[in-house]
């Protein structure tokens, strides 16, 4: 019996030593393949409030073994209502949605190549996303670099994007102040352009065998319009009517238009081979801006392979929030610095989100997955502080389907 | 789109080759055909112990005078695949033992002259992995006179590189051969295997077997033919670094496997182990077949 | 926040010394497909997209990718 295991170890030792020599492998899989890779997710909101159905495809194409491209593209098409303001009942905020659905469909599309030599490896990708209201043309570039007998990873990231924000109402039956022409009425004296600039450095360390961890510094600047063209705010002291919606008491968003943000994201991975090879993924993400708002993201994931190239992956995230120096989700007072939003993403909140995946593979080729993903924001949930209410509290789900090919 | 078959021989680490590709056009044929031999060649220079300028050399100037020298990553892991075959064969299989080489005449298989005991004994002074030091980016030695010789694994090493290469540049049919070592890059594009004859190992133009390959690799130790004559007694070519002798008792080992050096370090292995080579190849799993200096054959090869 | 970042630099001078050299054959369980750190792309792209449509905090990931007028 001894013998018997002792020599299943010298092959499976041989073995293992020889798929170490530079440029060794058993076959052709285990060289670079052309894939796609397709996703179907359905969003929905509680409250009936927004449904989003997403519609995702990504091809890689790796040309030669320093060069591979990689093409994306998306649809998102969008229905469903979503707040508008808010104004103050017996103390206590009260919402108001918008009033006809929202139909939208958002196409994006982005290219991006590849390229390794002794250097390191260098990318640059383009791309340009549109709606019926909101256009955004981007690109970026990302370089990486090895030391340390490739125990160390050095990124260094630079993006830029630069968007057009407007609102689009029907008209008939809404059209005071609205401009354009036929099909297009766009509403006046909101919206505008906005660049943005980002600049990431990360470092990636292996801490042995079975781990390594990843630190990402991230700077960016935006400036522009940065409001949002379809929010408004409760102001009472406003006597001039809001098209369209009121006669008097309300103004549109109106925030800085510029703003800093930093985000320091830490990542662990760990691999347990005692445990059928699982595999233990940690996040810790810190934000923070000039708006004044800073959030902890907290996420982690446990994938395990069962049996036969079947893995289950449940996930958990814990999120929190405080709110921007100028949010209320009413106003009783005006302001000096003359910036007013209740939009709920900048409100003192929390979340709290967890799902799973299930994932089959065949042939090491075709993979196909299923994955279910339930979020709870609630007020009460925040360990920031800041202004907030309950009104917004809402839940959501993401039921997604993918399938993978590689060829 | 039709595939056609194109072959290419040649020369290369003492031995004829050839390079079977399919390909939909000569110039895509061509373009791998010179990027394995390339890679063949760059091998070669580096690592031949008859070129006076390649890597092996500079290694063996230090290895000399058990001085120091910095190693690339390439050869830090064949160092590391040898310490695994001198682990797997109980120290039979080591790479420090070429220097006993100088020792014994193999040219001329009669008549043969041992070498006085005394100076085996001197000579094995210079022999040992347990003398090499190495890390992933240096090489020491802690006795002088060293000698390294990664003969033993380069060739069926340069076969899996020129597989890796083909799959590189989207070629999915073909083999190669170096000088006996083969690596399978895919089968016919029909899905038909390669069909090799193993050679038989008492008679130079006879065919004792055909195996079929879809994949994977075959490679062979020692050479029947050329077993040497001591005192009545036939012994294979290969050296034991442990007692400075040819081994005897097994004179070819023919081996398959998914990868050509796992086949040719275990075909290596089993000669070494002389007589306990054959059940050493039984528990290790892969087919194989063997030949005795008596003649006797044996092993699962033979039935496939 | 400049206290943060102090914590940030003290963790990542302490990663050179808490590690262990790992050798190019040591890669094996590194290299298979759930120790990526995005295991699954294109669900990450729309989770991403999601949380920061939903939420003030974006980024650290990676760069780029466009806006949108996510409501």
């Amino acid at each position: 019996m001894a013998v018997i295991k002792r020599n299943k170890s010298a092959l499976t030792s041989l073995s293992l030593a020889a798929l170490a020599l530079p440029g060794v492998m058993a076959s052709a899989a285990d060289s670079d393949q052309y894939s796609v890779d397709t996703l179907f997710s359905r969003y929905s909101e509680s409250h009936n409030r927004m449904k989003v159905d997403a519609y995702q495809a990504s091809a890689y194409l790796p040309l030669t073994d320093t060069l591979n491209f990689r093409v994306n593209g998306v649809k998102d098409v969008v229905t469903g209502a979503s707040p508008v303001t808010y104004y103050p009942d017996a103390g206590k905020a009260k919402m108001i949605m918008s009033g006809a659905s929202i139909a939208d469909v958002r196409d994006a599309v982005d290219i991006s190549a590849s390229y390794t030599n002794n250097l390191g490896q260098f990318g640059v990708d383009v791309g340009r996303s549109s709606e019926n209201d909101y256009n955004s043309s981007f690109f970026n570039i990302d370089s990486k670099f090895d030391f340390n007998q490739k125990n160390t990873t050095l990124a260094l990231g630079y993006g830029f994007a630069s968007d057009n924000v407007w609102a689009i109402d029907h008209c008939p039956p809404h059209c005071e102040g609205m401009v354009g022409n036929e099909g297009k009425y766009r509403r006046s004296g909101v919206g505008g352009d906005k660049q943005n600039h980002q600049g990431l450095i990360g470092i990636t360390q292996l801490l042995d065998k079975h781990s390594f961890v990843q630190a990402n510094l991230t700077y960016s600047y935006s400036g522009g319009y940065l409001s949002d063209p379809y929010k408004a705010v409760y102001a009472p002291w406003v006597t001039e009517p809001y098209p369209n919606y009121a006669d008097s008491g309300f103004m549109h968003d109106t925030r800085p238009g510029e703003k800093h943000q930093i985000a320091f994201l830490t990542r662990y991975v760990r691999h347990f081979s005692n445990l059928n090879s699982a595999a233990l993924h940690l996040d810790y993400r810190y934000y923070a801006d000039t708006w004044n708002i800073g959030a902890h993201t907290f996420e982690l994931s446990w994938n395990q392979p069962i049996v036969d190239h079947w893995s289950i992956t449940p996930k958990f995230r814990y999120y929190s929030q405080n709110a921007a120096e100028f949010y209320q989700p009413y106003y009783t007072s005006q302001r000096t610095d003359g910036f007013y939003s209740s939009d709920y993403r900048l409100a003192r909140f929390g979340s709290v989100s967890g799902g799973v995946q299930i994932e089959k593979q065949f042939f090491s080729k075709l993979s196909v997955g299923f994955a279910i993903d339930f979020y709870k924001r609630d007020y009460s949930y925040s360990i920031n502080g800041g202004a907030g209410s309950s009104v917004d509290n809402f839940t959501f789900s993401i039921l997604s389907a993918n399938i993978n090919y590689k060829f | 789109m039709a595939l056609q078959l194109f072959k290419y021989p040649f020369t290369a680490m003492g031995s004829p080759c050839e390079i079977q590709l399919y390909a939909a056009s000569v110039t895509d044929a061509a373009a791998v055909a010179q990027s394995i031999i390339h890679d063949i060649e760059r091998l070669e220079s580096k690592y031949s112990r008859y070129r006076p300028d390649s890597f092996l050399a500079e290694i063996n100037h230090a290895a000399a005078k058990a001085r120091k020298i910095a190693i690339d990553d390439e050869t830090a892991s064949l160092l590391h695949y040898a310490q695994t075959c001198y682990e797997q064969s109980d120290g039979l299989f080591d790479i420090s033992s070429g220097v006993l080489r100088k020792l014994w005449d193999f040219k001329q298989s009669d008549a043969m002259r041992i070498p006085n005991p005394e100076h085996i004994q001197r000579v094995l002074q210079y022999v040992g992995w347990d003398k090499v030091r190495w890390t992933s980016s240096s090489l020491a030695f802690s006795a002088k006179n060293m000698e390294l010789d990664f003969g033993g694994i380069v060739k069926e090493y340069a076969a899996d590189r020129a597989a890796s290469i083909a799959y590189a540049m989207k070629l999915k049919y073909g083999i190669v051969n170096l000088g006996g070592d083969i690596r399978v890059i895919g089968p016919h594009p029909d899905g038909s295997p390669w069909r090799i004859g193993v050679q038989d190992p008492r008679h130079k133009n006879a065919v004792l077997k055909v195996v079929a390959l879809e994949h994977g690799a075959m490679a062979s130790s020692g050479d029947y033919e050329r077993c040497i004559q001591i005192n009545g007694q036939r012994y294979s070519h290969i050296l034991n670094p442990q007692t400075g002798y040819p081994v005897n008792y097994l004179a070819a080992v023919t081996v398959t496997s998914d990868l050509c050096v796992l086949a040719g370090s275990a075909s290596t292995i089993a000669m070494l182990k002389a007589d306990q080579g054959m059940a050493w190849l039984s528990d290790l799993g892969l087919p194989h077949l063997w030949v005795t200096v008596d003649g006797k054959m044996g092993g699962d090869l033979v039935d496939i | 926040m400049i206290g943060k970042l102090r914590y940030a630099l003290m963790f990542l001078v302490c990663l050179t010394g808490c590690t262990q050299q790992v050798m190019p054959w040591e890669r094996g369980f590194l290299a298979k497909p759930q120790m990526q750190l995005d295991t699954d792309p294109e669900r990450s792209k729309i989770m991403k997209h999601t949380f920061s449509s939903k939420e003030a905090a974006t980024g650290g990931y990676g760069v780029g990718g466009g806006g949108c007028g996510c409501n």
